[in-house]
């Protein structure tokens, strides 16, 4: 691929129109910083939107000037007295970390969730090699550029990865709508497992979060299932790299009596291998 | 003129917290982000509220602003258009809107009344309406009723590679009718 080909693929418009993953936004600021013609393009695509807002004006009401600049005045006299409490909308790395600060004692294991300071000393430090690396993979046009983008991917997005699993995961566990099933081990099988459910039936939305289930044997993978009037439905397949944070969307149900993982052959079977269960809950 | 103008000038001011940064900023662009707010949410007060917000975040974050990444009224126009399309979504959530054909049907009579009733203020408009239909539909999907590429494929039933074409047909074409290089 080279510049223009770059240009070409569409993703500037993506950026600019704001559909970007957090990785490819990465991606377009640094090719955006080190190439010239890229950073042009994205230039006079902002400048599109920048006039299409301008061809969509409209005044806004006549006394919300006077109330929006109270605001802000007021909001400013508030930080000044009292420092960094800041009242709404912090940036979202803020949030995540209020979240699992608050929830930690009551929640499975947050323990990994890098203290703030960290994350960002880490991306500054990372962000300069990364947009060298990542342009020379680009523009190196073949096959193992995706491989390698990934890799590359996984090192260096993977907190803001992880930050956004532990966002998602929040938000399921906070909503009043999910219930949460934790499944004990089987005596026989793995007593010391515990797998959990998170199951919002009205919407028939089930996550599963592997919390200590073990790594399988080779050529293995765990299987969902729910027993549905009786019947076990198949869930799913818990993809093999999991870990104990791991939050997996499973296959939606309206309406089940038990939940319980099995272990089976890679890819998973119609019905489930009953020797093989290794955590189960009836509700 | 005011040395705001000078937007190196008006973003220091503006993070120094000035409060007539603020009003300027407030005079130059709140039309503008108005009329996008109201666009994507099209009920007056709520869009009010929308800017309000958007505002107040402005204020917030405008210590985080960079300038390599962009213009200011690009900033803060992404700033005012997420705090849109969160309310939007909020609401379409509480009205519980799943169909697709739903969804189509409400945001194609959405947009029909929104560029019909609301005061224009510059010609650019018609220019804009003047793009061929499908892809003036595709940046109203996309930039107005924030659906992602995925989500229009999955609504258009058209694939991934036609939409990101289009979308970026229609780019270049507004490139070309409002004569940016």
């Amino acid at each position: 691929m080279n510049i223009q080909e770059y240009i070409n693929s569409g993703i500037i418009e993506q950026y600019v129109l704001g559909d970007v993953s957090v990785q490819e936004r990465q991606e377009v600021e640094c090719m955006s910083h080190i190439y010239p013609e890229i950073q042009q393009e994205l230039y006079s695509q902002q400048e599109v939107i920048e006039k299409l807002a301008m061809s969509f004006q409209v005044a806004p009401p006549a006394d919300l000037k006077a109330k929006i600049l109270g605001r802000i005045k007021e909001q400013n006299l508030l930080n000044e007295t009292t420092a960094p409490i800041v009242e709404e909308n912090p940036d979202p790395i803020d949030d995540e970390v209020k979240v699992v600060e608050t929830l930690k004692d009551n929640v499975i294991r947050m323990s990994d969730a890098p203290p703030k300071s960290n994350w960002i000393k880490y991306l500054a430090a990372a962000s300069l090699v990364f947009c060298i690396a990542l342009a020379g993979l680009i523009f190196k046009n073949n096959s193992e550029y995706k491989e390698e983008l990934n890799k590359l991917s996984v090192s260096n997005s993977g907190l803001e990865d992880q930050m956004h699993n532990m966002t998602q995961k929040m938000t399921i566990m906070q909503d009043p709508s999910f219930q949460k099933i934790a499944m004990p081990g089987i005596k026989e099988k793995s007593p010391e497992s515990v797998a959990t459910v998170y199951w919002n039936k009205k919407e028939s939305v089930v996550y599963l979060n592997p919390n200590s289930l073990p790594k399988p044997q080779d050529g293995k993978q765990f299987q969902l299932w729910a027993i549905k009037d009786g019947v076990p439905m198949d869930m799913g397949m818990l993809p093999n790299d999991f870990d104990s944070n791991s939050f997996v969307k499973m296959t939606n149900i309206d309406n089940a009596q038990a939940f319980a993982i099995t272990m089976e052959k890679e890819g998973g079977v119609p019905s489930p291998t009953m020797s093989e269960m290794y955590v189960m809950a009836a509700l | 003129m005011s040395t705001f103008d000078d937007h190196a000038i008006l973003i220091s001011c503006l993070k120094t917290k000035q409060e007539d940064a603020f009003e300027y900023l407030y005079d130059r662009y709140s039309a503008a982000l108005y009329g996008i707010v109201l666009k994507i949410v099209t009920d007056a007060d709520e869009a009010s509220d929308v800017l309000q917000d958007a505002f107040i975040n402005i204020s917030l974050k405008i210590d985080t602003y960079d300038s390599t990444k962009g213009s200011l009224f690009t900033w803060i126009l992404n700033i005012a258009r997420n705090k849109a399309l969160d309310a939007l979504r909020k609401k379409e959530r509480k009205y519980k809107i799943q169909l697709d054909d739903q969804i189509v049907g409400t945001i194609e009579s959405k947009g029909a009344t929104n560029s019909n009733s609301q005061t224009d203020t510059i010609g650019l408009r018609e220019i804009v309406s003047k793009l061929k239909p499908d892809l003036r539909e595709m940046i109203e999907l996309h930039y107005f009723n924030g659906y992602t590429q995925q989500e229009i494929t999955d609504m258009k039933g058209i694939p991934l590679g036609t939409v990101k074409t289009k979308i970026r047909t229609a780019m270049q074409s507004l490139k070309k009718v409002f004569d940016i290089k």
